[in-house]
């Protein structure tokens, strides 16, 4: 048996170091976000998880995590995509024309296609590894039957050490994992430009409607957001207060 | 060569003229008085109780070819010599193996283990050495350099290997024995028997020289290794892998050389060998990155290698060397400090070697008007297109492998359409761009010509963005195929 001293001193020491721990490289957990846009610089380090909110939405979750990815690349580094080779039917395969439109250059970008979600995974901890890779994006198959907690733990351990910001797209949320910000995304009506003369409007910019669900124990935000022509996200309508219940106001302060 | 064996008389037989007859027949049939091309009838009258089997020439001619490949041990230059020999060129190589007296025994035990007998003859000409081998009453023999025309002297003609008939009319003559035939002055076989037999005789004695085919080629990095004991294990090869990679990779270093490929070769004791090959992104003489790579590919090939096969020696060679110069053509991203490059130039190798040299890909571009073909993606170690200056256009973010039909209404002639059908998901078009009329590539040929297409960027109700097309007009065809063919951020 621990003398009381003993233990009190060990109950002071350990205290101190979890008050001193802090997530080495990374963004600085403790700032506060702004209310108005998503913080662009969470996109700098960290792994992500981007989710569609339906299953129709992996396109624009495709395409968040691209634009995510871009924001987040580091100098020249290149940007890595990995895919399921079984997908490529049933989802598309990224189109070297259609890069233009979210600010990507053809050649900076590195494509994989492999058969096995296994192998998926093994490729995405290589990429996590190297630190001249200045981005990567891993878009998971329908049914994942080996990401998880301890998977995402490996990631972002060597996502850590490297500095290379990881997006992992996903089909559907499943459990809490290790990644350090979570983003469900739908696609929105946009704001479309009616032409006299043609039978329905143009297509606006994009837009999408976005939420960070998880974040450094915060509460969930959302988002409506454009993406427009000078490759930017800009919130299209500012965030509404959802209304208190009134039943609930009025309980509480009958009580 | 014939597959030793000794229980009872065993004879292989296949079709021939006027039957089934004998291909090969074992010992105890050839005591028994069976002979090759006997008619099967025959022999079954001489020894009802003879047991026969089916030749598989296919299988057999397969099976010489993998013994070639392993007697790549030997020496690179192997090739099958017609249905049941080998030939190799050990120039040089025999004192590898501690003169060529111990490579014969060598070579004769290994295959006597396997379960083959064989006979084999070593001299400076390969006509002279066939001639022995197949002729020749030992069962090993060696010529030494210049006593050809002694050692042949007493084999029969047909040890100069020449067509049946030219033997029996040499034979009729009385021309039984080579030493006979080089008795008789050239010009007068020349006239009676023609060139082809002259040429043969040079052959044989080294005055001329004959082509030589081989199934390998010969590395000028290459290094060997036999192990002590046969290894079994994985563990094994890549400790073996390691030593030999080290012992090159010094040798390519010294001389200033990098090598982009490398091929691992393992020799099995039944006769089988295994290659491991090994394509780098960028030349290399770094032990440690290959050695890494290599562990990579043989975790990958681990589930084809046999449960017992054991290995007794491995070669390492090294192809594509090249001095060491800068790079040309560009990985992605490789504009990054030196430091970083090498990394990237690691993960891509890493990426290469474990999932093969086609997965890991980059864009690559072509002028052609269907966008299907436009844009591909090609390994990341062939030279890659640059993209042309952007579309006025939309351009799908991800496009579809296979355009896929969908059922839509459109007014004409060529609005895009209201609403579509796609995957049994109704989708109503709430914003739409287009029509983009994309034509045929008239210079593919007649056949290949495809109607228009016209391409419509749409968006539907929840602000889904497709891009679908038109194939034909309403115009020519009543029912026109809508399809759809990717997907819009």
């Amino acid at each position: 048996m621990l003398s009381v001293p003993h233990k009190h001193k060990m109950v002071a020491a350990l205290r101190q170091r979890l008050c001193l721990d802090q997530p080495p490289g990374g963004t600085a957990v403790s700032r506060p976000l702004i209310a108005s846009t998503p913080d662009l610089e969470l996109f700098a380090g960290g792994l992500h998880e981007v989710v569609g909110d339906t299953g129709a939405d992996h396109a624009a979750a495709l395409a968040f995590a691209l634009i995510a990815a871009r924001q987040g690349q580091r100098m020249e580094g290149a940007l890595f995509f990995a895919a399921l080779a079984s997908q490529s039917q049933e989802n598309g395969e990224l189109y070297g024309h259609g890069l233009a439109q979210l600010g990507l250059a053809a050649e900076q970008v590195i494509l994989l296609s492999v058969p096995t979600e296994k192998a998926l995974l093994w490729a995405a901890e290589e990429a996590a590894s190297c630190p001249a890779l200045g981005a990567a994006v891993i878009a998971l198959g329908a049914r994942e039957k080996l990401y998880g907690f301890t998977a995402s733990r490996r990631l972002k351990l060597r996502q850590e050490k490297s500095g290379v910001p990881l997006f992992i797209v996903r089909r559907m949320a499943g459990e809490p994992t290790a990644a350090t910000a979570r983003w469900r995304i739908a696609s929105a009506p946009s704001q479309g430009v009616s032409v006299p003369g043609a039978s329905a409007p143009l297509l606006g910019a994009p837009r999408f409607r976005l939420c960070l669900e998880r974040y450094a124990g915060q509460p969930p935000q959302e988002w409506e957001i454009d993406y427009d022509a000078a490759h930017r996200l800009r919130v299209a309508a500012p965030l509404s207060d959802r209304p208190l219940d009134a039943r609930r106001s009025r309980g509480r302060r009958a009580a | 060569m014939q597959k030793a064996s000794s229980d009872g008389l065993l004879a292989v037989i296949a079709a021939g003229k006027g039957g089934n007859r004998l291909v090969a027949v074992n010992e105890a049939a050839e005591r028994a008085g069976l002979r090759r091309d006997m008619l099967l009838t025959d022999a079954m009258a001489i020894a009802p109780d003879l047991r026969t089997a089916s030749q598989d020439a296919p299988g057999e001619a397969a099976h010489l070819r993998r013994m070639a490949l392993w007697c790549r041990r030997y020496t690179p230059w192997v090739a099958p010599d017609g249905a049941d020999g080998l030939r190799l060129d050990i120039t040089g190589a025999a004192q590898l193996f501690g003169g060529e007296a111990a490579l014969l025994r060598d070579l004769r035990g290994r295959f006597e283990r396997a379960g083959f007998a064989c006979r084999a003859a070593i001299a400076s000409t390969p006509a002279a050495a066939w001639g022995m081998a197949r002729h020749d009453g030992a069962a090993l023999s060696i010529i030494p350099d210049g006593q050809e025309r002694q050692r042949l002297s007493p084999l029969p003609v047909r040890a100069l290997c020449i067509e049946e008939d030219k033997a029996t009319g040499l034979d009729r003559l009385g021309l039984k024995t080579i030493g006979q035939l080089l008795g008789v002055p050239r010009g007068q076989l020349r006239a009676r028997f023609g060139a082809a037999l002259c040429t043969r005789l040079n052959q044989v004695l080294g005055i001329e020289r004959e082509a030589q085919t081989s199934l390998a080629y010969e590395p000028v990095y290459g290094e060997r290794l036999e192990f002590a004991e046969p290894v079994g294990t994985l563990d094994g090869v890549r400790m073996a892998a390691g030593l030999l990679i080290e012992t090159l990779a010094r040798r390519l270093a010294a001389d200033g050389k990098a090598a982009r490929g490398f091929t691992l070769i393992l020799y099995g004791t039944q006769g089988e060998s295994k290659d491991v090959g090994l394509t780098l992104a960028r030349p290399s003489h770094q032990a440690g990155h290959i050695v890494r790579l290599f562990r990579e590919r043989l975790t990958a090939l681990e589930g084809r290698f046999a449960k017992d096969i054991a290995f007794d020696a491995a070669t390492l060679i090294a192809s594509s060397v090249e001095s060491l110069r800068p790079a040309q053509s560009r990985l992605p991203g490789e504009g990054v400090p030196a430091k970083d490059g090498r990394d990237l130039i690691a993960f891509v190798d890493r990426l290469n070697a474990r999932l093969g040299e086609s997965a890991v890909r980059q864009f690559s571009f072509r002028e052609s008007h269907l966008p299907e073909r436009a844009a591909t993606a090609v390994p990341i170690l062939r030279k890659a297109v640059p993209a042309p200056p952007p579309a006025a256009a939309a351009r799908p973010l991800l496009l579809l492998p296979r355009a896929e039909e969908i059922t839509a209404i459109a007014e004409l002639p060529d609005y895009p359409p209201r609403a579509f059908t796609w995957r049994r998901v109704h989708h109503k078009v709430v914003k739409a761009e287009g029509p983009e009329r994309i034509a045929p590539e008239w210079w593919r040929g007649q056949d290949q010509a495809e109607p228009a297409r016209d391409y419509y960027a749409v968006e539907d109700e929840k602000g889904r963005r497709f891009w679908l097309y038109r194939e034909g007009d309403y115009a020519a065809d009543d029912h026109p195929g809508w399809y759809i063919h990717g997907f819009l951020p």
